[in-house]
C-alpha cells in the first residue's frame, strides 16, 4: 500500500457517492499533481486487490469501497487478535486476551498487593 | 572416532543444562537480559556442536586448527583416505548426508522465516497507514473497541517501528498507564526483541525432534516480556500490572474477546513480578552467569581446536596433510 493508494482509499471512504477516476484525481491533485493515468492505474490495482468495487457508467467506471472504513478496520484487527498466538514476533502484543480463570487470578494478585500497600500509603 | 561422540556429548550437555538447570531456576526472573543471552549461547553452541559432530564423522582425522587453505587441501586427501575403505566410505557418506540435511533445514527455516516475517511486517505497516491516525508522539491509533496494544518493528529501520493502540485500549487505561505500556513497547523495539524471538522460533522449527529448542523459544519469548517490563521504573510497576489486567480483558469496557490464549500462567508470573519486583541478581551471581555464557560459547570451538584423543593420523604423503596431522596430534 503506497502513499498514493492510501490517499485514494481515504478519498473514496470520505465520499458519499461512488467516485470516478477523474473526481479522485482532481481531489488529490489539489495537494499534489498526479497524472490521470497514474491515478487510474492505482485505482485499477485497488480493484484487483479487492478493496474497491466498480460499476460502469457511460464510458468510465465509478468506484466505491468494498468495505466501509469501519468494516475494513474490524477485519484487520480481527486478524491481528486472532493471531494472538503468533509467537514469531511479526507483532509483539503487550498482553493477549485471557480467559476468566486467569483474569480472576490476576485480580486476586492485584488486590492482595493493594491491601498490602494500603496501610503504608 | 572419539571426536564425533565428544561433540554429541557436548550438545547433549548444553540441552540438558537448559532443560534441567536454567528452565526451572528462579534467577532468570531477576536478570532477564542475562538469561536471554544464556539461552542464545546454549542454542547456538548446541547447533554448532551438532554440525561439528557431523564434520568430524565425515573427516575423522581433521583438526580445525588447520588454516582454511590447509583444511581444504586436507579435506581432499582425508576424503580420499576415507573412501579407500568401504566402512570409512559409509561413515563419511552418512556424516556428510546428515550435515547437509541439518544445514539445509537450518538455513531454510532461518531464511524463509526472515523473509516472510519481513514481508508480513511491511504489509501490516502499509495497512496501518490506511486505517490508523498518528498522533504527535508517533503512536498509531486505530478505531476499534477491542483492547489491544502491540508493536511492529519496521524492517527498513533499525530498532524502530510502530506502536499501535486501539481506541478501546486507550479508553481502558489511565494516561499514566498508557505511558507505561508505551515504554514497554518502545523497549521491545529498541532492544530488537522481535529478532531474538524470530530466531529462536526458526531453530525450533528447523529441529523439531529436539524439544530443547522449543523450550528455548518459549523461555526467550517470556523473558523478552520481562526485559521490556524492566524498562519501567520499579515504583511504577504496580501501575503497569493494572494496565496489563485491563488490557488482558479485565476492563469493564471490554467485550468478550474473540480468541483466548493459553498464556495465562505467563501473564500471572509477569504480574506477580510487577507488583513485587524481585531484587536484581547480585554482582557475583551475574558474573557467574556471564562466565557460563562465555564458557558455553567457546566450548565447541575449543573442542574442535584441541582434538583430545583424536589421534588417528592419516596416511597422506603431501606435506600439507602431514602438517595438519602433526597439529592434530600435538
Amino acid at each position: 500500500m503506497g502513499p498514493l493508494e492510501t490517499a485514494v482509499m481515504q478519498r473514496i471512504w470520505d465520499a458519499a457517492q461512488p467516485q470516478s477516476v477523474r473526481q479522485i484525481q482532481e481531489q488529490i491533485s489539489a495537494e499534489r499533481a498526479f497524472a490521470y493515468t497514474t491515478v487510474m492505474t492505482v485505482m485499477d490495482n485497488l480493484h484487483k486487490k479487492g478493496l474497491l468495487e466498480r460499476s460502469r457508467k457511460g464510458r468510465a467506471y465509478l468506484y466505491s469501497p468494498k468495505q466501509s472504513r469501519e468494516q475494513y478496520t474490524a477485519s484487520v484487527l480481527g486478524h491481528v487478535l486472532s493471531e494472538g498466538g503468533d509467537r514469531q514476533g511479526v507483532l509483539m502484543h503487550f498482553v493477549e486476551h485471557l480467559d476468566d480463570e486467569a483474569l480472576t487470578s490476576l485480580r486476586g494478585l492485584l488486590e492482595e498487593h493493594s491491601r498490602e500497600d494500603g496501610p503504608r500509603s | 572416532m572419539i571426536a564425533p561422540f565428544a561433540f554429541l556429548i557436548l550438545a547433549a550437555c548444553f540441552m540438558l543444562a537448559g532443560h534441567f538447570a536454567v528452565q526451572p531456576a528462579a534467577w532468570p526472573r531477576r536478570a532477564p537480559r542475562l538469561a536471554i543471552a544464556l539461552w542464545q549461547a546454549l542454542s547456538g553452541a548446541t547447533v554448532v556442536s551438532l554440525l561439528l559432530a557431523c564434520v568430524s564423522v565425515t573427516l575423522p582425522g581433521m583438526s580445525a586448527a588447520a588454516t582454511l587453505s590447509e583444511a581444504l587441501h586436507a579435506c581432499a586427501t582425508e576424503l580420499q583416505h576415507q573412501y579407500s575403505s568401504p566402512g570409512g566410505a559409509l561413515v563419511s557418506t552418512t556424516g556428510m548426508s546428515v550435515l547437509a540435511f541439518l544445514s539445509f533445514r537450518l538455513i531454510q527455516a532461518l531464511w524463509i522465516n526472515h523473509r516472510t516475517t519481513r514481508r508480513s511486517r511491511r504489509e501490516h505497516l502499509a495497512t496501518l497507514r490506511l486505517i490508523a491516525h498518528r498522533d504527535e508522539s508517533g503512536i498509531l491509533f486505530v478505531e476499534h473497541h477491542a483492547t489491544a496494544v502491540y508493536c511492529v518493528s519496521d524492517p527498513r529501520l533499525r530498532g524502530a517501528g510502530a506502536v499501535v493502540v486501539t481506541t478501546g485500549a486507550r479508553e481502558a487505561l489511565t494516561n499514566k498507564q498508557l505511558h507505561l505500556v508505551l515504554r514497554h513497547e518502545w523497549a521491545h523495539l529498541r532492544s530488537r526483541h522481535d529478532r531474538l524471538v524470530l530466531r529462536s522460533h526458526s531453530l525450533a522449527e528447523a529441529l523439531p525432534w529436539l524439544p530443547f529448542f522449543r523450550i528455548a523459544h518459549d523461555q526467550i519469548a517470556e523473558l523478552v516480556e520481562l526485559h521490556a517490563d524492566d524498562a519501567v521504573a520499579t515504583r511504577d510497576r504496580p501501575d503497569l500490572a493494572g494496565a496489563l489486567y485491563r488490557l488482558a480483558g479485565g476492563s469493564p469496557l471490554n467485550e468478550p474477546a474473540g480468541s483466548l490464549s493459553a498464556t495465562g500462567p505467563a501473564a500471572l508470573a509477569r504480574v506477580g513480578r510487577l507488583v513485587r519486583p524481585p531484587a536484581p541478581l547480585r554482582r557475583s551471581g551475574a558474573a557467574l552467569v556471564a562466565a557460563a555464557i562465555v564458557a558455553t560459547a567457546v566450548a565447541p570451538v575449543t573442542l574442535a581446536v584441541l582434538p583430545a584423543g583424536n589421534g588417528i593420523s592419516h596416511h597422506c604423503c603431501d606435506p600439507f596433510g602431514q602438517a595438519v596431522s602433526f597439529i592434530g596430534d600435538a
